[in-house]
């Protein structure tokens, strides 16, 4: 398996999205790099829905900044040999050809080859990969009491396939924290990744419940639990 | 005010009223009495009625924890017990001839409340650097399409027991 890659999708209809995520899943084995949706943050790739004026500006802005980007469209007419194209409705050859053209030209993947699907943050500026996570199992007592407050972020992580942001959003924790804790997890197998698409990822994620919030507080304190 | 409880459930002898006894700062008054059915040969005593302990907080707010009977012939109490808990702990006994039954029977039998709130397993008798051997939990609650921490516990041990609450609290309030 080569590297881990982000798509982010922007603009583009449910419809679309569906169908982009359920394809990219089939693709995952004639793809060299391990390709994932993401849902926020800046994506290896963004495929962008050009049918709307602030698609058009958006991919054209997007790429000025050095990203990549494929344009989505119904317009028979593309570019050739300018930039990546798809056309609706999305096929799957279509998706395979742009990201073989990405992968062949790349020089940069978010993460080194073998070490599964680790969550990493670039230095450079405001730009970072972000990955979708889930955990799979209950991490181990010594992994969970190593990170106050990371029972919260375990039970966050076992429910949703989310980004790291997300999770360091709901759950309260800093971001490094979240990244360490999510990195020891993928050392014990604990963890996975999961390309899940944007809209469903929205649905589904629901605000933690708060009515016993104040109890559980006063009952983790007479536990001694640190949070 | 509404009472406020958790239940523990399980099979008899798995350790539901020994982790009562290490959570709860007031002991579980015991119904025990002597066993007379087939569980002789396993335990002296068992649990006729239920077990409940409490929990006192700092600001005098009193939790219960309520320990189901085991055996299979209490199950018209378990309704009642359940009625507007908070969560469910459930423990198996690894060391029983088939512990993925147990799990679905009480799985099963207390679904009203694991749907309406949340559930943790502890799996008890299983030493704690065999983790893989959690799978076939894993594998059960999947097919029942239930996604819930399970950890390996010891009953007598209250970090462990504690782990397990701290589980099911952090479940309750974000999963």
């Amino acid at each position: 398996m080569g590297a881990n890659r982000t798509i982010l999708l922007d603009g583009l209809r449910k419809s679309d999205e569906m169908v982009f995520s359920s394809l990219l899943t089939l693709l995952a084995s004639k793809t060299r790099n391990n390709w994932v949706l993401i849902s926020e943050g800046i994506g290896d790739v963004t495929v962008v829905d050009i049918d709307t004026p602030r698609g058009q500006l958006l991919a054209d802005a997007l790429e000025k900044k050095g990203n990549k980007v494929i344009r989505l469209t119904n317009r028979s007419e593309s570019r050739k040999g300018d930039g990546l194209w798809l056309h609706k409705p999305v096929r799957s050859s279509d998706i395979l050809k742009c990201l073989t053209v990405i992968d062949q030209t790349s020089a940069n993947p978010s993460t080194k080859a073998g070490t599964g699907n680790s969550a990493t943050k670039n230095t450079n500026g405001s730009q970072h990969s972000v990955q979708i996570v889930r955990l799979f199992r209950w991490p181990s007592k010594e992994i969970i009491k190593a990170y106050p407050g990371s029972s919260r972020l375990c039970a966050l992580l076992f429910r949703h396939a989310i980004s790291l942001e997300k999770a360091a959003a709901l759950s309260g924790l800093p971001y490094d924290t979240v990244l360490q804790f999510v990195n020891e997890c993928k050392k014990g197998n604990y963890i996975k990744v999961s390309a899940i698409n944007t809209e469903k990822t929205t649905q589904t994620l629901r605000q933690s419940s708060t009515k016993h919030t104040n109890l559980f507080s006063k009952l983790r304190q007479k536990f001694a639990i640190r949070n | 005010m509404a009472e406020l409880k958790f239940v523990i459930t399980g099979t008899a002898g798995v350790g539901k009223t020994t982790a009562l006894t290490s959570l709860c700062d007031i002991p579980p008054i015991s119904t025990d009495a002597a066993t007379t059915d087939e569980l002789s040969s396993v335990k002296s005593t068992t649990t006729v009625a239920f077990d409940f302990g409490e929990i006192i907080l700092d600001d005098d707010t009193h939790i219960r924890i309520y320990g189901t009977p085991g055996q299979s012939r209490f199950k018209h109490m378990w309704d009642i017990i359940a009625e507007e808990a908070l969560g469910l702990i459930v423990l198996v006994d690894h060391s029983r001839p088939d512990p993925i039954e147990d799990l679905k029977i009480y799985l099963d039998n207390f679904a009203g409340l694991v749907e309406k709130t949340g559930v943790v397993i502890g799996v008890t008798r299983l030493d704690a650097d065999k983790e893989d051997e959690l799978d076939i939990y894993y594998q059960c609650l999947e097919e029942k399409n239930i996604f819930c921490p399970i950890m390996i516990v010891d009953p007598r041990q209250r970090s462990d027991m504690v782990d397990l609450m701290d589980a099911l609290m952090a479940y309750l309030e974000y999963a």
